[in-house]
């Protein structure tokens, strides 16, 4: 009998560590999942800000993209735009190309006059660009280099302010920059076919280096600091300025059978030697004044008209 | 008697089997939130890396593009040759030819 209750009471002990034990497991696996709940929620956190973030930065990069597009259209209008002006300058606009398929033209010119009756020309210009809807819209005008052509007096005495009445610059101030497409130069020997020519130095004319101007297509040649010559023969249409910046008397010669048909002028005194023809003739300086290669293109300012 | 104490013993061997399985079990679990947390971890440092080049990419190509565009609008911004519009204001008033 002792020993049945001694077995019980041993039984119902090892049933109560057993139920303590299993209190415990069920107490440590809440905590677990306690635990493990606690992390996904802080894992689930992170991932959701960190696709916040990526989803941010692709957007951002969307939106950059449209926006380089959108200001590459924009800058490639704005270079078609100088194009267009550029060809202007020297030809007429039905003949001007387009150098963006992208992008249509329309240009509508007017003419005009100067005081002197300089020729300007007007040119509103405008471009649409079909992919993103981009139309600008510009005014242009067209104006000599030459603004007023040499009078009779400054054809044969020399003029302080000749550069300031021709050019609208001081002698000082006067550069080969000043001429769209001009050619500079230490001589005349073997000039090329241009409108302008800019000589530093001593100038030898001959029929060869000249023959490519005429009464249509005169020339202007300015030297800097030289002696002209212009050899026997030699025809010279358009206008010869002599510039002098050093002191020294600088000589101008035409010898016998040469002649300039145009005008001969100088800002100081030089000395002229003329055995050939010195022919000032107002025809050859307007078409000098008109030569489409002398004239300039400038914006005319505030009138540039953006739609995006 | 005897039956009843090798009934006792079996049922405390499967209960003490019981607790040793309840221990593997949570061996289990840690492993299991071990391997989660280490491919979330993983993943998300993948994710940044992608995003932090992502964004480097952008903002070097930004820089590039700004100053391809910026040397662009400069050079369209200088005329190839010397004029001022004063130079159009000595031309006087101008008059249309009708």
């Amino acid at each position: 009998m002792f020993d049945d209750a001694l077995l019980k009471v041993s039984l119902s002990r090892a049933s109560a560590t057993t139920t303590k034990l299993f209190s415990a497991y069920i107490s440590r696996k809440q905590q677990g999942l306690f635990i493990i709940s606690s992390i996904l929620v802080l894992l689930s956190i992170a991932a959701f800000t960190l696709t916040s973030v990526t989803v941010a930065v692709n957007d951002y990069n969307a939106l950059r993209v449209a926006m380089s597009d959108t200001q590459e259209r924009y800058l490639d209008t704005k270079k078609e735009m100088r194009f267009i002006s550029s060809q202007l300058r020297t030809q007429p606009s039905k003949t001007v190309l387009s150098s963006n398929a992208a992008i249509a033209h329309t240009i509508v010119s007017s003419d005009y006059y100067g005081d002197n009756f300089q020729p300007v020309k007007a040119f509103d210009i405008t471009l649409h660009h079909t992919k993103s809807d981009t139309k600008i819209k510009q005014s242009f005008l067209r104006y000599p280099s030459i603004i007023n052509v040499p009078t009779t007096l400054q054809a044969t005495a020399p003029d302080k302010h000749l550069t300031q009445w021709l050019f609208n610059r001081s002698e000082s101030a006067l550069s080969p920059k000043y001429f769209p497409l001009s050619i500079e130069a230490n001589s005349c020997t073997d000039l090329n076919e241009a409108s302008m020519h800019w000589i530093n130095g001593d100038c030898e004319l001959n029929n060869n280096d000249v023959d490519h101007s005429s009464s249509t297509n005169p020339m202007l040649v300015i030297i800097k600091n030289g002696n002209l010559t212009l050899l026997h023969g030699t025809t010279f249409y358009g206008v010869i300025i002599l510039l002098s910046n050093d002191g020294t008397i600088y000589s101008s010669k035409v010898e016998h059978g040469a002649s300039i048909k145009g005008a001969l002028t100088s800002t100081q005194n030089i000395t002229l030697l003329n055995d050939g023809a010195l022919i000032f003739s107002p025809d050859v300086l307007e078409a000098l004044q008109q030569a489409p290669k002398l004239a300039k293109m400038i914006a005319v300012p505030g009138s540039w008209h953006a739609r995006l | 008697m005897m039956i009843f104490l090798t009934r006792r013993c079996r049922k405390n061997r499967h209960q003490l089997n019981r607790e040793h399985a309840q221990q593997g079990g949570a061996l289990i679990e840690v492993l299991i939130a071990s391997a989660l947390f280490l491919s979330v971890t993983v993943g998300m440092v993948g994710a940044f890396t992608h995003t932090e080049s992502l964004w480097i990419a952008i903002y070097e190509k930004d820089i590039s593009h700004k100053s391809n565009m910026n040397a662009t609008s400069e050079q369209m911004m200088n005329d190839s040759y010397d004029q001022t519009w004063a130079d159009v204001q000595n031309l006087g008033s101008l008059k249309p030819i009708m």
